[in-house]
């Protein structure tokens, strides 16, 4: 990348080189150099040129008193940038100053983290709403989790999807992020630590590694001190002493979802946000958390127009979870995953999200509910009572379903499940994400037998890749 | 053929080194290819006191390769690196810096990982205060920038 800057530097040398005894005129090179040096000297690629060698020749001369860094030249910034974390980058690089700004958001840093398509499709996107930076695509689309409590702490599953409150959730998969849906026996646990874990070798902790947290909002109780102070100092401009209103942004991140904190490391190693994991017992249990990817997107700052240019635009997405068991019991787990245009309940997966009440007043108001007649939807009861209908079963261009089988996972380690679809269908709005888990059953019965023998699932995480 | 070859800061220090090890940097290199009988090169951008680690580098690193890719060496070259690194912050900016216009890739690698270790998981202040830079954002650039990231709640 610096190569341009690498020729003109060198040819700058070289130049010197001959020339010191003589006014610097590039004519009065003996010929026998000449085939390093074009005829004249700048217009060597200037595009590339003009970018980065500014600062880097004379970085020198101007601005001597100043610090170490400020001369740090755009060129090496970069190269550091490079190096970075993406939270650091976006949270703190960018607002340093100036300078640091510009580079931190220059899309040369970000093409090696924003996966090609979504570099192909920035220019698009920027014609259909607000102007979008490379890194603020990245946020949303890569740097955040798509599935809510991914640390799956069992204070932190109320949480309802970003920009929903209580009160405006429409259903219990929008009220709370994993919803069990079928339970035997024992049902589910949800532990924090996992228990019977051990540690084992190298491994400094028995927890698989943390998961990319989701955005969050809403508060909640624990409002990082930390954190508010980062605000105060974000909010409290040194230079004109304009305290700036106080946005809504108490536990931004701090709200136990599985964020270590944007602006820093205080919060990481947090009592709340020590993992946790869902423990299926000897039968069979469903854990289901529903994500309207359409909402979501919107949320996270793009417009009706973008998201739909992005969920149309045929993305990778990945899935990930990490499963295990106890040390003395083997588990057995599956993973599904269902991309649908996630239009209510009419689709009669059973996970509807649509109204309740709002059904009975306005049966045909709501969008594809009941729309082919055969939605289950159409009668009576609750969204989330409805069975599934024949409909449901037609497979249609704009949904994907993935189920992984059953699979036996060790115990006492954690082992990373991946799914990724390297094409998502168009026209898809929704995406389902279902574990289960149990007893293997034709493992070793221990005695006596502890209640959560089962599959525990650990460190989610849904993206887009 | 262990030819010499003088390279000069730009406060005069000579460091006479030889040729393999000065070979390293690709500005050196390319600028070789071209007067293939110069013994000396002036570095105009590079002080001193930077040169001499850029020197100090170039000469282990050398030597280290010449002896083979074993685990061992490896290994120490590891060791020897972190130890290197244990500098100033103001003398790991000049060796980016120097690095970089040297374009030594391997102790451009090097630095600039360590700088990032540096950034990384501070806060925007604790960067500012780390790196003496006066914020030059006005207050909307700020809150510009902050209303981009943080997705907004009703």
């Amino acid at each position: 990348m610096s190569l341009s800057v690498f020729q003109s530097e060198l040819m700058r040398q070289f130049r010197d080189l001959f020339t010191s005894p003589a006014p610097n005129s590039p004519k009065s090179l003996p010929s026998s150099s000449g085939r390093a040096l074009p005829a004249s000297p700048p217009p060597v690629q200037a595009p590339g040129h003009a970018r980065h060698g500014l600062p880097i020749a004379p970085s020198a001369a101007p601005q001597r008193d100043a610090s170490p860094a400020t001369e740090l030249s755009t060129d090496a910034l970069e190269q550091i940038f490079l190096r970075c974390d993406t939270d650091t980058l976006i949270g703190s690089c960018a607002s340093v100053c100036k300078a640091w700004r510009a580079v931190a958001s220059s899309s040369s840093l970000w093409r090696h983290r924003l996966s090609p398509k979504l570099m192909a499709d920035l220019d698009q996107l920027a014609t259909l709403g607000p102007p979008l930076a490379p890194s603020r695509l990245f946020l949303i689309m890569q740097g955040r989790n798509f599935l809510r409590n991914p640390t799956f702490r069992r204070d932190a599953n109320s949480q309802p999807q970003l920009g929903r409150t209580a009160a405006t959730s429409r259903s219990k998969y929008q009220r709370s992020a994993w919803v069990t849906t079928a339970t035997i026996g024992d049902g589910v646990a949800w532990e924090a630590p996992p228990a019977g874990m051990r540690t084992y070798g190298t491994a400094s902790t028995a927890d698989p590694p943390p998961p990319l947290p989701y955005p969050g909002g809403g508060g909640g109780p624990r409002a990082a001190s930390s954190w508010q102070q980062q605000q105060h100092l974000l909010y409290h401009h040194p230079q004109s002493g304009h305290q700036l209103p106080s946005p809504p942004l108490l536990g931004f991140f701090g709200n136990g979802s599985g964020g270590f904190g944007i602006w820093g490391s205080a919060v990481r190693g947090w009592d709340e946000h020590q993992p946790g994991c869902l423990a299926t017992a000897n039968d069979w249990c469903e854990a289901v958390q529903v994500v309207d990817l359409d909402w979501e997107l919107q949320r996270r700052g793009l417009s009706a127009a973008q998201a739909a240019a992005l969920l149309d635009a045929e993305l990778s997405l990945r899935l990930s979870v990490h499963v295990g068991a106890r040390w003395d019991c083997v588990g057995q787990y599956s993973v599904g995953l269902l991309l649908d245009e996630g239009n209510g309940n009419a689709n009669g997966y059973g996970y509807g999200t649509a109204a309740v009440d709002g059904h009975h007043h306005h049966p045909g108001g709501l969008p594809g509910a009941g729309g082919g007649g055969g939605g289950s939807g159409g009668g009576g009861g609750g969204a989330d009572d409805s069975i599934p209908s024949l409909q449901s079963f037609v497979m249609r261009p704009t949904r994907h379903h993935f189920y992984s089988g059953r699979v036996v996972c060790t115990s006492d380690t954690w082992q990373r499940f991946e799914y990724v679809l390297p094409c998502c269908p168009r026209g898809f709005r929704r995406a389902v994400v279902i574990l289960r888990g149990r007893r293997a059953p034709n493992s070793l019965v221990v005695s006596p037998m502890p209640k959560y023998c089962g599959a525990k699932f650990a460190s989610a995480e849904l993206i887009f890749s | 053929m262990n030819a010499k070859l003088t390279l000069t800061s730009n406060d005069g220090q000579k460091f006479e080194v030889e040729k393999e090890v000065a070979l390293q940097s690709q500005m050196i290199k390319g600028m070789l290819e071209d007067i293939q009988s110069a013994a000396s090169v002036p570095l105009a951008n590079v002080n001193g006191q930077t040169l001499a680690k850029v020197v100090e580098y170039c000469k282990f690193h050398y030597e280290a390769t010449k002896k083979g890719d074993t685990q061992k060496t490896k290994a120490a070259i590891k060791k020897w690196d972190k130890a290197f690194l244990n500098v100033e912050q103001s003398v790991l900016f000049d060796l980016i810096l120097a690095a970089n216009y040297l374009h030594v890739e391997s102790l451009l690698q090097l630095t600039c990982q360590a700088a990032a270790k540096l950034i990384c998981n501070k806060t925007t202040q604790e960067i500012r205060d780390m790196f003496n830079i006066e914020n030059d954002l006005t207050a909307e650039d700020e809150a510009q920038l902050l209303s981009e990231i943080e997705w907004k709640f009703e």
